[in-house]
């Protein structure tokens, strides 16, 4: 996705609209699969012209090659030349000159849009191979790192996409009833130690002042969203989710989450419920103000939910509550939760409250009720 | 009150590191509140809403924002303290860079040059190829990692057998191999016993304690929990025995499991038989007397699995019992009518094991999250009732954060919250020294005591806390200071964990109901 079309506030319209074009023109930097043609073990040269080429073609030539196995639909077309902007264990963030974000991650924890999921050779870390700041060039055929001696090879990977029409929820079916049960269950019983779900749903008091304040803006902000949800009021839907935004703990704070969970909702609902499409085209203008008011990881899922692009990993749930599949419910549930510190947890709460926020408000309204009711 | 904060532009740190940032720096002396958060606007707000006093106008949501509240002369030091934190980090991974660690088993082995056993410590899906690799190169295995499935562990243990080696795991958490702690072990003399064992606590309870009589160890070798299973059919178990039984330091044998298959206990049993040295075994649970025979000397507890092989390792007749009379009670603390049941908070799993088997033969009613007996499960391991035992080391407890023996605050608000309940008469818990564990128990565990007491007096009520320490004057963190740090909080410190169990229910007998 071109960076640049998210420099303003731009209809959502527009900017596949770009990317078409540039999909039809060809692209500098990674290519649509299909569109690179070539071998894979070709090296070229660095496009750095402060490098020396001749060393650059030496290190490439003993990098150690790893195989990208499949690229996300919003993986930046336009990507040439950046650096490592931050590294973690089984994710890498690359920057490019002009901004956009686009990150690597190991196999197991499946694809995000703007993500390129490679096969990581042991040790599988990528803190083992990559620190910031290290020079990244790609071209349509690999990423190369030089100075971690990395060539990503992109030639044999598949291209990933949510695919929505595929995954329509009714939340009136009964059978659905019964997954977001499990699903309050799961975030009931097996919250991280931080962010929204143990505030909301466990049966213990906030340990902290940061904690009690914390409840207090959800307290405000949540019944708001359920009114505006509930009268499909986009205006006093932006004015409750402005309180969630870039709210907690995290690199991508909890509310950033929590708000990406809840779009994902609202796009598996619009099948089901036509009306919601407008609803949502009212969110664009808030959540791209969100997203541009947030750090570049969090701006990048915040877009991305915005058109219905999110990871992998929650669409699973959606395909598991849509297919009334109880057994791929509780299994996808327990893995979302299970991924980031809280990150994970709080996009889970956050699809909970989009499909159906009376199980969160209730639950929590209980949880709170038992607090007070303790000896 | 003061606060401090720091602003770090563009610090991208992954959670889990922010949340150990704000727990570390919580814990400084004179901290009352800390926390490491992007700078977004609504964090910001967040921060002074909480009390916070930061006015970080120019910080920008990429930017990292530390926030310390506290005493006056403890904000400043904190916040040195967060920015040595994050610059160690950053230097390690530097480091990384320019003195490349070892990126395969291979090289590591061409490095180390002798080695013997792999440690391997990987999430659980990756854990069997990397055993399957040392295996394949030679080399023994200690599976630290869980979460590796039974037909894996049947595939690795049948390739370790074929090539003579051992695979110590998968979810082995403790041993000792040639005097050397490997995870979560105490620092204990080497000596004539040899201890294979499928519980990791146990391991280092019956270790601890044949320290303390003045024995030792010459071998600990963990099998992982399931070795017992009929699947598995305890092949870890056999090679350590026969490994034990051909090690010419080691006299005595100790086993140790919660009870095994049935078949699978038959065949052990009849292996140590054979094998010409003397066999204590404890499989909690099991009737000691239908396990004694020959060679073999059946144990009903941890505490009298080392007794007896340390009498046995001095030549001495073992006795079927060491432990059954009930401490005195002089000088405790007297408990209100109403105060009846105990409250036991374990951090590790088998001393909770044992407490229950033990409680259950003397109390009625008593509740547990440990798989001891169907109708005593806990349903909600949120709230107590009647006597009630917590394996806080369990997964719905750890995920996410770590281990009860690391991190203590988990228990110390179930300490608070127990204390709250007018019927709790004792709170009953273990502390771990030792390789692996907190560096200092007493100092996490000591505030949440006090604070229980404080409720319990509110109310009129006293609390007894009771306990054993299991660790060695060798750990790092030493026996004697922590003892006596614990001792005058007013904690009644028994030898062992099935003391302190005994010494908790003779405590609340004729205040519940008892066993008939």
């Amino acid at each position: 996705m071109a960076n640049s079309a998210y420099t303003d506030v731009t209809p959502v319209k527009a900017v596949r609209q770009e990317v078409s074009k540039a999909a039809r023109r060809g692209f500098a930097g990674i290519g649509e699969q299909g569109t690179a043609p070539g071998s894979a073990a070709t090296v070229v040269a660095w496009n750095d012209a402060n490098r020396d080429p001749a060393s650059t073609m030496y290190l490439a030539s003993r990098a150690t090659r790893v195989s990208a196995l499949s690229i996300g639909a919003r993986a930046p077309c336009r990507f040439t030349h950046g650096r490592v902007h931050s590294v973690y264990r089984q994710a890498c963030n690359l920057e490019a000159d002009d901004g956009v974000l686009l990150t690597l991650l190991a196999d197991e924890l499946g694809n995000v849009p703007h993500g390129i999921r490679c096969a990581l050779p042991e040790p599988a870390d990528f803190r083992a191979w990559l620190h910031p700041a290290q020079m990244v060039a790609a071209d349509g055929l690999s990423l190369k790192l030089p100075e971690a001696a990395i060539e990503i090879d992109l030639s044999a990977a598949t291209r990933w996409q949510c695919e929505w029409g595929r995954y329509a929820i009714d939340v009136r079916a009964e059978a659905t009833v019964g997954s977001l049960r499990t699903i309050r269950a799961i975030l009931r019983d097996q919250p991280p130690a931080g962010g929204f779900a143990p505030l909301l749903l466990q049966h213990m008091g906030p340990r902290s002042p940061l904690d009690r304040a914390m409840r207090g803006r959800l307290t405000q902000a949540l019944p708001a969203l359920r009114r505006a949800d509930s009268d499909l009021d986009s205006v006093a839907a932006g004015r409750a989710l402005s309180l969630l935004a870039g709210l907690g703990p995290g690199l991508t704070p909890s509310g950033d989450d929590f708000i990406i969970g809840y779009l994902t909702a609202l796009h598996s609902r619009r099948a089901h419920e036509p009306m919601l499409s407008e609803y949502l085209n009212g969110l664009m203008s808030p959540i791209m103000k969100f997203a541009h008011a947030a750090n570049v990881v969090s701006r990048q899922y915040l877009l991305g939910a915005l058109e219905g692009e999110v990871s992998e990993a929650l669409v699973r749930v959606v395909a598991r509550v849509a297919g009334a599949d109880e057994l791929g419910v509780q299994e996808s549930a327990a893995h979302l939760v299970r991924a980031g510190h809280s990150s994970g947890a709080d996009s889970l709460s956050g699809l909970l409250f989009g499909l159906c926020p009376a199980f969160l408000l209730e639950a929590s309204a209980e949880a709170r009720r038992s607090i007070r009711a303790l000896p | 009150m003061a606060t401090a904060f720091k602003v770090i532009p563009k610090e991208y740190r992954d959670s889990v590191s922010l949340m150990q940032l704000s727990a570390l720096l919580a814990k400084l002396p004179g901290i009352d509140q800390a926390s490491a958060l992007m700078a977004t606007g609504n964090n910001l707000a967040l921060l002074t809403e909480a009390g916070f006093e930061v006015s970080a106008a120019d910080a920008s949501p990429a930017d990292l924002l530390i926030a310390v509240r506290g005493e006056e002369a403890a904000v400043a030091s904190a916040i040195d303290e967060a920015m040595k934190n994050l610059t160690r980090h950053a230097d390690s991974g530097q480091q990384g860079s320019v003195a490349p660690k070892p990126r395969s088993m291979q090289m590591a082995l061409a490095e180390v040059g002798a080695a013997d056993i792999a440690l391997i410590s990987t999430p659980g899906e990756y854990a069997a190829a990397e055993a399957l690799k040392a295996l394949n190169l030679g080399l023994s295995v200690m599976l630290f990692s869980d979460n590796v499935s039974e037909p894996d562990e049947l595939r690795l243990k049948r390739a370790a057998d074929e090539k003579d080696l051992i695979v110590m795991g998968p979810d082995c958490g403790t041993a000792i191999i040639n005097g050397l702690p490997l995870g979560f072990a105490n620092v204990v003399r080497r000596g004539p016993i040899g201890v294979v064992g499928a519980s990791g606590t146990g391991m280092q309870e019956v270790t601890v304690l044949i320290d303390r009589l003045g024995s030792g160890v010459s071998q600990a070798i963990g099998t992982g929990g399931r070795d017992l299973h009929s699947a598995i059919g305890g092949i870890s178990m056999s090679k350590g025995l026969r490994d034990l039984a051909a090690d010419p330091i080691t006299r005595v044998i100790v086993l140790i499991s919660k009870p095994p298959a049935a078949d699978v206990a038959e065949r052990i049993l009849d292996a140590a038989r054979r094998v010409g040295k003397p066999v204590v075994v404890n499989f909690l649970g099991a009737d000691p007397r239908k396990i004694s025979g020959g060679s073999v000397h059946g144990a009903r507890t941890l505490e009298d699995a080392a007794r007896a092989a340390v009498d046995i390792a001095r030549g001495e007749l073992p006795r079927q019992s060491y432990g059954n009379v009930p401490p005195s009670l002089v000088g405790l603390p007297p408990l209100g009518a109403g105060q009846r049941y105990i409250r036991g908070l374990y951090t590790g799993g088998t001393f909770c094991y044992e407490a229950a088997l033990l409680l259950d033969e003397r109390l009625a009613d008593v509740y547990t999250n440990t798989p001891v007996y169907a109708e005593g499960q806990l349903q909600d391991v949120g709230r107590s009732h009647h006597h009630t035992l917590i394996d806080l080391g369990d997964d719905v407890f750890t995920r996410g954060r770590p281990h009860p023996m690391i991190d203590f605050r988990l228990r110390n608000e179930r300490i608070v919250k127990e204390a709250e309940d007018a019927e709790t008469a004792v709170i009953l818990l273990d502390v771990v020294l030792g390789y692996g564990s907190n560096t200092d128990p007493a100092g996490e565990l000591i505030p949440a005591l006090q604070r229980a007491r404080e409720i319990a007096a509110e109310q009129r009520r006293n609390l007894a806390f009771v306990g054993h320490v299991c660790g060695t004057e060798g750990d790092p963190q030493g026996l004697d200071l922590q003892i006596s740090a614990l001792s005058q909080a007013g904690m009644v410190l028994t030898q062992s964990n099935a003391q302190a169990v005994r010494l908790a229910a003779s405590m609340v007998a004729g205040r519940a109901p008892g066993r008939d």
